[in-house]
């Protein structure tokens, strides 16, 4: 009897153990990949700010209240809120909202960002973006961190 | 008689501790701890990329200079202070273990006191033991699996904070398993009788956290409902418990439970009335079952009577014993609102904040009884038996009540002030005229339209009356002008509107940063409740495993029933006066 309690004992410790594991290796933090989705440019500070002096526009994709705090300079605010599919490059964009009224003109040139690394907010903006047929989608994947560190204007 | 054992056990358990500290310190854990300490590593990420994007930047401008590159330290984060923190208090213990168990393998024990303390160490090294094990790896993972579970929509409640599945409960429950399975280890026996005394220091710091202040701020009628309900379940147990013939300590923990406010209640009068480690099981059982069951009828009954927010939120403020309990029936009855949420949980504060009046009822009454029907004088009675530490808790809740750990309006440590706002915190440029814009457009013919609509259609209501449009307008100009939120009732009615449809996202996000500036946690109290969870988690697990499966049955069903009759009574009761006294307002 003793020893049939303390065996389902173990057994019910390793179960705990593997599936604690496992939801561990399910929520990993990955980082954004470092290239750029397909029909959709890389660009760092350097090229955002001579895009913007054409005329670009600066599309903030976190919340509304991180763009309120301070964000680039011109910028505006589409958030790409409430993010809850995956963090990974084949994403299911319709677990989430991103509402693009506030871009109407497809051949614009349209700049998004959020954070760098784990943000992957601009990314999968960008994908959406790219897939509804904006032809001129940049992502600045460094984002407001990079933007901040080079002390360039913030508003 | 000797108490000391001689057993290596200790050693080991200073060992495991050391290692613990070690692996925390060397980072080499840092991929678990990530996954354990989800919100404060969120933070470490925030910090991490401010820094490794300067110090990108910084060798960038290095390199075009031609200097050598920078030497750039990282801000420690919060994630850097938890581990910094197991690490100390793993390194403290874990080193004081050791030296004890050294010091124990090689001592010949002579009859006294220090034989005494020493054989204690070695069950409170277990115990801690398990107390970190449910602290830092229980509580986050099941946490973790309950927000998994409700994300991937298996459930629509979060199944560990509905059930309770904290420290708390954890920890009884793991004494539970241990007892049960392995027995309790000879060497370990002596030690484990001191979780009572634990439990006690916990109780009395629990006073800090609740302060009577707060109550006045409450509505008059909550007080006065809850007052009745509160006072009436706890008398109504008392009375059958004395009548079916149960253990008195059984039956004030119960009445404790199902009066006050479930499972905290429940573990701050168990001392108090000395109850025994099985008695507290049954009552948190009952009152988890009994509360899980309450949260899925009551919305259903709610939206059968047709009930509005107010009435319903009274309503399970009232007629459900746990906190999370009585959340998750007013978010399943009204999702989009948090009007429903908001009464709900200023019934809910009301009756937490009865707990010291019960605490001191429950005293009174076990020594009164305990000392048997011999007409005795009641007050020598009292005087001369009363739990001393009762008075501790008092006496802190007296402290709290007057400000003494935080402004004296505070509630478990949070509180709200303006004046206290940060500098850095004041909203910016951008979002006051953002919200000076949509000002601009609610008073305007069709935005103030829509907004009279929106105010009557989902109730909002502050301070006893309906929210007029002259009120948004004003709380709105006055948070653009200062920059700060100025109120509590402006904070609930900007809230309240910005979930408005059309109302902008910028400057909602306006609202919810002045939001988080002027609601301020005490550092004091934070500390405090960081301390109480360790008393509470240690001496929780020290009495479960004081609970074998005879123990239970001897316990006998009896507190299910009255549980039952008692939270049945309560629940059509307040129904009752609530259908007939609450209209709209609070």
């Amino acid at each position: 009897m003793k020893s049939i309690k303390q065996l389902s004992f173990a057994l019910i410790t390793l179960g705990f153990m593997a599936t604690s594991g496992a939801s561990y290796a399910a929520d990993a933090h990955p980082e954004t990949p470092v290239s750029a989705p397909a029909g959709v440019k890389l660009v760092d500070a350097k090229q955002v700010q001579e895009l913007q002096a054409k005329g670009a526009t600066i599309v903030d994709t976190r919340k509304a209240s991180e763009f309120g705090e301070g964000s680039i300079k011109g910028a505006i605010s589409v958030p790409y809120d409430p993010e809850k599919s995956a963090k990974s490059a084949d994403f299911n964009a319709a677990e989430d909202k991103f509402d693009t009224a506030k871009l109407s003109d497809k051949n614009a040139t349209i700049v998004v960002f959020c954070n760098s690394g784990t943000c992957w907010k601009s990314y999968k903006a960008a994908v959406a973006l790219s897939k509804a047929g904006y032809k001129n989608v940049n992502w600045y994947r460094d984002g407001v961190p990079d933007w901040k560190a080079r002390k360039l204007p913030m508003e | 008689m000797i108490y000391t054992i001689k057993s290596p056990a200790l050693l080991i358990i200073g060992i495991l501790m050391l290692v613990w500290g070690g692996l925390n310190n060397s980072g080499s854990i840092d991929g678990m701890q990530s996954y354990l300490q989800k919100s404060a590593y969120g933070d470490h990420m925030k910090v991490k990329e401010k820094f490794d994007a300067e110090y990108r930047v910084a060798k960038e401008l290095a390199a075009s200079e031609g200097s050598p590159a920078p030497d750039m330290k990282m801000k420690a984060s919060k994630f850097d202070q938890v581990k910094a923190e197991q690490a100390k208090l793993s390194n403290v213990f874990g080193a004081v273990f050791v030296l004890i168990g050294l010091f124990t393998l090689v001592w010949k024990p002579t009859n006294g006191s220090l034989d005494y303390f020493v054989s204690v160490v070695p069950g409170v090294a277990y115990i801690l033991l398990i107390a970190f094990i449910v602290r830092w790896g229980l509580d986050p993972i099941f946490a973790n699996w309950g927000k998994a579970v409700k994300d991937a929509g298996i459930l629509t409640w979060d199944f560990a904070h509905i059930l309770n599945l904290n420290y708390v409960v954890l920890g009884i429950v793991i004494g539970m398993i241990i007892v049960n399975i392995f027995k309790i280890p000879a060497w370990a026996a002596n030690g484990i009788r001191t979780a009572r005394f634990f439990l006690k220091s916990g109780v009395i710091l629990l006073g800090t956290l609740y302060s009577a202040a707060e109550l006045a701020q409450l509505g008059g009628l909550s007080v006065i409902l809850i007052g009745i309900f509160v006072l009436g379940s706890v008398g109504i147990v008392l009375f059958m418990g004395k009548r079916m013939g149960i253990p008195n300590s059984m039956t004030a923990v119960l009445s404790a439970g199902m009066g006050v406010c479930g499972v905290s209640a429940t573990v701050a009068s168990s001392p108090v009335v000395q109850a025994k480690a099985e008695e507290i099981a049954y009552t948190i059982g009952t009152i988890l079952i009994w509360g899980v069951g309450c949260m899925f009828l009551f919305p259903t009954v709610g939206h059968m009577l047709n009930m509005g927010p107010v009435q319903f939120g009274a309503w399970a403020g009232t007629g459900i014993l746990n906190s999370a309990q009585v959340a998750g029936a007013a978010l399943a009855f009204d999702p989009h609102n948090i009007e429903t949420l908001k009464v709900a949980e200023i019934f809910n504060i009301t009756r937490v904040l009865f707990l010291p009046i019960i605490v001191l009822w429950l005293a009174a009454w076990y020594v009164k009884h305990e000392e048997g029907a011999e007409k005795v004088n009641l007050a020598q009675v009292v005087i001369a038996k009363f739990p001393v530490f009762v008075l501790g808790f008092i006496a802190m809740f007296a402290l709290s009540s007057a400000g003494t750990f935080a402004p004296a309006g505070h509630y478990q440590g949070k509180y709200f002030s303006s004046s206290e706002v940060k500098e850095d915190k004041l909203l910016k440029g951008k979002e006051t005229r953002v919200l000076d814009s949509e000002l601009m457009r609610l008073r305007e013919p069709d935005g103030a339209k829509a907004l009279a609509k929106y105010l009557a259609d989902t109730h909002v209501v502050s301070e006893g009356h309906n929210v007029t449009t002259t009120e948004v307008y004003q709380a709105l100009g006055d948070l653009a002008t200062n920059r700060k939120l100025m109120s509590r009732q402006q904070s609930d009615i900007l809230k309240s509107v910005a979930k408005m449809e059309g109302f902008d996202g910028v400057a909602k996000g306006a609202i919810e940063n002045a939001g988080k500036a002027a609601t301020h946690d005490s550092k004091n109290i934070k500390e405090y409740r960081n301390w109480i969870a360790w008393l509470f988690a240690f001496g929780l697990i020290g009495l479960g495993m004081q609970i074998t499966g005879k123990a239970l049955k001897q316990a006998g069903g009896a507190p299910l029933i009255i549980g039952g009759i008692v939270g049945t009574l309560k629940a059509v009761g307040s129904l009752a006066v609530v259908l007939m006294f609450v209209k709209e307002f609070i």
